[in-house]
């Protein structure tokens, strides 16, 4: 079983750190849920493999497909700033969700649903752990979820930058009274994350199953894992994402728990948004 | 100005406009086929008398999308009935064929059931689903209409007025098992399955019957093992199982994966001989496993499309424009059953005489099967009990003996 934690550790929690770190990104500086976050990755990747299955050498194909998914990304985020900016949470919530959904369906209609060619980014393996071969991709998503996750936590704690992209969050029509660019800067973030999650899809597609659904749907783990975090630290998101990614591995060794694998992040939002909440509902009571 | 407002029923609209591109595009997509054609001439290869106006009309019923989607299957009778038109149809009638997507909705299953039944369809052809043979089964039975489908699950393999093309999948691992016991001389043996619907207690009975057959039982059964996680705990597992082989009953998109995670753990396939079947026998899947799948066995329902038996089929898919692969062989099989009983009617060809002459076949060879199609009138159909062995070498199916493997054989 440690075996099998090892393995959904460097296979899986790569992948949900980077998509966590993206979410909170999104959340923390325009307010909005960015659930369709997987599903822009997804796009992004199925336009690499299009590209890759053309002829195009992995480089400039991958290269592209980052490109899409963060234009796709903007594009959502332009709608955001355009007419959602200062709209109820449940509003951006729901077209946040609504966006998954269009996102998943153009996607079926654009790329088909049959599964594609995703190749490895890096192909090999890094080195052994347990007698567990951890791919060099696994590696490589680590890598890039603590570098981004460190570096977020810099630009917008340190830097001229992240101070606007804070004030922005908190009150956006007075940042812009202000002179400051608020339009732009929010369409970088949405930008800056569509190609962070099509890295994470490009690092984690090839060892999944290639469905469009099935990738734009790991959004769930990362959901809970960014909310473990409080969607504010950036470092605790990426830790409780391997976290997560260990404990499915390890319920994936086991034969009867397996099935109720993939309940553990629902399981996890449930839980954790209870708990959140546990005191606005005492203070109601009394 | 940024966060300029705008009214709360402009937001609901567009968040449903949305969601209705959503639902339309996880569904709905049926496609239909009814070429026509001039010249006479023969279904399976025969054709005499027919009575009666009007095409006749067959449809599929298929979970095109959905949990499971099954893309590209029935549209083998689709090129099967293209080319049949082109010939003359069915002495002397076009084939109406057409497709209906029920998504892997149960309810949507029963609701085109009844919708094709009302249209006057006279048998369903090369349908695949996973609710059809559940929800509509006894509706068959009832209204005296046989479906020669592709089984999916136990229920389209139990029923009096259903007979599947495919070894479906309980003869099918059984079939892997028995040949990586009998045939390998592997005696650690395997098994993996998925979480489908039904397709978990059709690989228990496998193993009851591969145990019963060999008298081995198998050394690790992952029957249910999740469809969308990471498969390297499985890997692991097997692995630490000591296992020789290992049954794997995947489709495209859970065997490249599978193959890719196994090469990663540096489990080769004389450590642990992997073994398939049909849902993973495509160009598409030897391209996307690349050399991860070097040495995979692929026991194939069907017959290759490389042997010389199935030439017109290979004709007919190039000719309609689809893929050649074992997916659309299936409905290509069952469409080729269909013309070969209901060409030999004498009379009307109508639902009741298709269902008569099926009650009443005598078995027949088909080129794509390893045993004669049957029908008859018992209450349970599995014809097919045959696996065509192949290996996957650089990208291509190589075969393996050159013949057939049967589950009568194994037994004697």
């Amino acid at each position: 079983m440690l075996q099998a934690g090892i393995a959904g550790f460097a296979d899986s929690g790569g992948a949900y750190a980077i998509l966590a770190v993206c979410l909170i990104l999104v959340f923390r500086t325009t307010g909005v849920l960015n659930f369709p976050i997987a599903a822009v990755g997804t796009t992004g990747t199925f336009l690499m493999s299009v590209l890759y299955g053309h002829g195009w050498s992995y480089g400039p194909a991958a290269l592209v497909g980052v490109l899409g998914g963060a234009l796709v990304s903007a594009a959502f985020g332009f709608a955001f700033t355009r007419w959602f900016f200062d709209s109820s949470t449940a509003h951006r919530a729901t077209v946040a969700i609504a966006l998954l959904l269009g996102t998943i369906a153009v996607s079926l209609r654009v790329f088909g649903d049959t599964p594609r060619v995703i190749p490895n980014m890096i192909s090999g393996s890094a080195l052994s752990v347990s007698n567990v071969q951890i791919a060099s991709s696994s590696v490589l998503a680590l890598i890039v979820a603590l570098v981004v996750a460190a570096a977020i936590t810099q630009t917008l704690g340190r830097s001229q930058t992240g101070l606007r992209l804070r004030a922005i969050s908190q009150r956006p029509v007075s940042c812009e009274l202000l002179g400051v660019p608020v339009r732009r800067l929010a369409v970088t973030t949405w930008a800056t994350s569509g190609a962070l999650a099509t890295i994470a899809l490009l690092l984690i597609a090839p060892q999944r199953s290639t469905e469009i659904s099935d990738l734009s749907f790991l959004v769930v783990p990362a959901l809970a894992a960014a909310l473990v975090a409080s969607f504010r630290r950036y470092v605790v998101a990426v830790i409780a994402a391997f976290a997560l990614g260990a404990i499915q591995g390890m319920l994936s060794y086991s034969s009867t728990l397996s099935t109720y694998q993939v309940v553990i992040p629902f399981a996890m939002i449930l839980v954790l948004l209870l708990w959140f909440e546990r005191r606005e509902v005492w203070d109601e009571a009394r | 100005v940024v966060g300029r407002r705008i009214p709360s029923r402009i937001v609901v609209g567009i968040a449903c406009a949305f969601m209705a591109v959503a639902v339309a595009a996880c569904g709905s997509s049926s496609s239909s086929s009814s070429s026509s054609a001039s010249s006479s001439g023969s279904a399976a290869g025969a054709a005499t008398s027919s009575s009666g106006s009007g095409p006749i009309k067959v449809a599929a019923i298929a979970s095109v999308t959905g949990p499971a989607p099954f893309n590209d299957w029935a549209t083998g009778a689709t090129a099967f009935f293209n080319r049949l038109n082109k010939n003359g149809g069915i002495n002397g009638h076009k084939v109406s064929f057409q497709i209906v997507d029920d998504k892997g909705d149960p309810t949507q299953a029963v609701e085109i059931a009844r919708r094709l039944m009302g249209q006057g369809v006279v048998a369903f052809v090369g349908s695949i689903s996973l609710a059809d043979c559940a929800v509509n089964r006894n509706y068959y039975k009832q209204q005296n209409i046989v479906s020669i489908d592709v089984g999916s699950d136990a229920t389209c393999f139990n029923s009096p007025n259903i007979a599947p093309v495919n070894s479906g999948p309980e003869v099918d691992p059984l079939i892997q098992m028995t040949y990586a016991a009998k045939v390998l001389h592997k005696s650690k043996i395997c098994v993996v399955g998925y979480n489908v619907p039904g397709e978990t207690a059709d690989l228990a009975a496998a193993i009851q019957r591969f145990t019963s057959i060999t008298g081995i039982k198998p050394s690790l059964e992952l029957t249910a093992f999740p469809l969308n996680g990471d498969q390297t705990p499985a890997i692991i597992k097997l692995k630490n199982a000591g296992c020789q082989a290992v049954s794997v009953s995947a489709d495209l998109s859970h065997g490249v994966p599978f193959l890719k995670d196994q090469a990663a753990q540096n489990v080769s396939m004389s450590q642990m001989q992997t073994l398939m079947g049909q849902g993973t026998y495509s160009k598409q899947f030897a391209s996307s496993v690349g050399s991860s799948g070097n040495g995979m066995l692929d026991v194939l329902e069907l017959a290759p499309t490389s042997v010389p038996a199935v030439s017109q089929m290979v004709s007919d898919f190039k000719s309609s424009g689809i893929p050649v692969s074992g997916d659309a062989e299936t409905g290509w099989t069952a469409a080729y059953v269909f013309a070969h009983v209901a060409s030999a009617i004498k009379g009307s060809i109508t639902r009741s005489s298709v269902t008569s002459a099926f009650k009443s076949l005598t078995p027949f060879p088909v080129p794509t099967m390893g045993t004669p199609f049957s029908f008859g009138p018992g209450n349970a159909h599995n014809p097919n009990q045959a696996g065509w062995p192949t290996m996957l070498r650089n990208g291509r199916y190589v075969n393996q003996g050159g013949k057939w493997v049967t589950l009568a054989g194994f037994q004697h």
